[in-house]
């Protein structure tokens, strides 16, 4: 295991034979041809369930440590000979979707730790995640970073109301999430992602108890609640227009993607119009 | 084979030490095909510059199965690397008449002549030849000949995935005012097969059109493999991808049919220009 050290060092690693240039396409379709669900603008929606190349992914149902051969992230391969794998640069434009619309808005790839599916949204006690903390955390287990995020994947209840997480913090302290919109307009939508903010002072997810919706919002509906460890984030502002980010250049420094990491996509939109993006990852061993 | 070894080693073969062999090839697309100007695209629209007039030259339009190679026209027509050595792409640079971004692909199989109103499944049986492992090979439909009355359906292609199972696409519009420009490329999402695949295509199958989608249209189906974006930001302003910005080197397989793919920013299609930079190692 090693770093790159420096320019010649990624020359030789870029063109020495363990490189992966990873093109993604989102359709902004389901697998279904039927548009997808429109985002909200300035809130943040999962592109798990779009068509594309690679294919589309599920709704989670139990709980599981998604990997790199999960449907709907980025299948990348993993590093292999003891080598750790680093993205040196992250782009992507958007095109045209099915309504003539061409979305812009901000594009979050992320290390998806640990998911639960199936979660209601009418029952009012606490949902269980992990069960005595199993399974357990595989990557970034020391929690620094990692965040609690809830995916909405079948429209639950108009009732608006809140959902808090029970989790252990990066210190091995059991704590609860501050309470956030859970159900109502904006917030009950299939796709729609929504961050749970960590107790004062945390820093990190080590484990993810449980989460408990306050009150009924009306419709079950589904959605899963997870673990995520976010590693970058690119701007997509004008249609038809490649956004980049050269980690080469040290903005930010390089990322590391993990052993079987698994790479999803989050995007928060600027306006109600479906994503159709196209972009890549490029990724190097060292 | 081997690999660029510094930066040092780098500027050695981009002057010709080191059997560098360096290679520039100043490409231009006209906004022209067939001697008339390119038909308004739409705005973050897809389009194939395969039939677009510049310098290389065009392409014919595409017939029968064919496996593109860098000796085939309407690809940049770039020398195989020699001595047994790699040949990577070092910078690729795109300056348009107006804002866009152009994808640089590797062009692996075509099938051209297909019909707009068969319903039947149209065979576009092919065998790659590169990226044969399918992964990150991508699948699509060009719109060579427009059809006319067009009507709104779908296709879907039958394809071997990653994995050698037997997948099909899912449906995708075609003939509706978003998708029946000439030169637009429409990609259906691929489709996993029991919960594993949908990462790429080794080989493509059938075409079907669900209902017509008009008449007298020619379409082709195409598998290709994405190397390398340039965008321009700005009319008249030359954006460059180099190997600095983390997106190069990539290698540029021994006869590789490189293609240009253009991303508009709007609904003009305008000549753009540029560079593709290469070394052997």
């Amino acid at each position: 295991m090693s770093t790159l050290i420096n320019k010649s060092d990624y020359l030789a690693k870029m063109t020495g034979g363990n490189v992966q240039h990873l093109f993604f396409h989102k359709l902004g379709n389901f697998a279904t041809n039927t548009a997808a669900t429109a985002p909200i603008a300035g809130l943040e929606a999962s592109l798990l369930l779009y068509a594309g190349i690679p294919c589309e992914g599920v709704a989670a149902t139990t709980a599981a440590i998604p990997d790199n051969t999960l449907l709907g992230s980025m299948q990348q391969s993993d590093p292999s000979g003891g080598r750790q794998k680093w993205l040196t640069c992250f782009e992507c434009l958007s095109k045209i979707n099915d309504s003539s619309g061409v979305g812009t808005g901000i594009l979050c790839l992320y290390d998806r730790l640990l998911h639960t599916g199936s979660l209601s949204g009418t029952t009012t006690t606490a949902q269980t995640i992990q069960s005595s903390g199993s399974p357990a955390l595989t990557r970034y287990t020391n929690g620094l970073g990692n965040q609690i995020w809830v995916e909405i994947t079948t429209q639950i209840g108009a009732t608006p109301t809140t959902i808090t997480a029970a989790y252990t913090d990066e210190n091995n302290n059991s704590h609860t999430t501050q309470a956030v919109t859970f159900g109502g307009t904006s917030f009950r939508e299939s796709t729609r992602m929504i961050r749970l903010p960590l107790a004062a002072g945390d820093k990190g997810v080590k484990a993810l108890a449980s989460v408990t919706v306050l009150a009924t919002t009306g419709t079950a509906g589904a959605f899963t609640a997870m673990v995520v460890h976010p590693l970058a984030e690119l701007e997509v502002i004008n249609i038809g227009i490649l956004a980049r980010k050269t980690f080469e250049q040290g903005q930010p420094s390089e990322v590391e993607i993990l052993t079987d990491a698994s790479l999803c996509l989050s995007w928060t939109a600027r306006s109600t119009t479906i994503p159709s993006l196209f972009g890549a990852l490029h990724m190097v061993e060292a | 084979m081997g690999a660029i070894a510094s930066v040092s080693d780098l500027v050695a073969r981009m002057s010709g030490g080191s059997s560098g062999t360096p290679e520039n090839i100043n490409w231009f697309k006209s906004g022209r095909v067939a001697g008339a100007a390119a038909p308004t695209p739409l705005a973050g629209s897809m389009h194939s510059r395969w039939l677009e007039e510049g310098v290389p030259g065009h392409a014919a339009t595409p017939a029968a199965l064919l496996h593109p190679t860098n000796v085939s026209q309407g690809g940049m027509k770039q020398t195989d690397p020699s001595g047994g050595r790699q040949k990577w792409l070092t910078a690729f640079s795109h300056l348009f008449g107006d804002a866009g971004t152009i994808l640089l692909v590797d062009r692996l199989a075509q099938v051209g002549g297909l019909s707009s109103s068969s319903t039947s499944n149209q065979s576009i049986a092919s065998t790659i030849t590169r990226y044969t492992n399918g992964i990150g090979n991508f699948i699509w439909l060009e719109i060579d000949t427009q059809p006319g009355s067009p009507t709104t359906t779908t296709f879907h292609f039958d394809y071997t995935d990653e994995n050698n199972g037997s997948a099909t696409t899912y449906e995708h519009q075609i003939g509706a005012s978003n998708y029946n420009t000439p030169q637009q490329i429409l990609i259906p999402g691929l489709a996993p097969i029991a919960g594993v695949g949908g990462a790429g295509v080794k080989n493509m199958t059938n075409f079907k059109l669900a209902s017509s989608s008009g008449t007298a249209g020619d379409y082709a189906a195409v598998v290709a493999h994405p190397l390398c974006f340039a965008s321009a930001n700005l009319a008249g302003i030359m954006s460059i991808a180099n190997w600095m910005q983390g997106c190069l080197p990539v290698e540029i397989l021994t006869d590789a049919c490189l293609q240009l793919i253009l991303f508009t920013n709007s609904n003009v299609y305008a000549p753009s220009e540029g560079m593709l930079s290469m070394v052997e190692a």
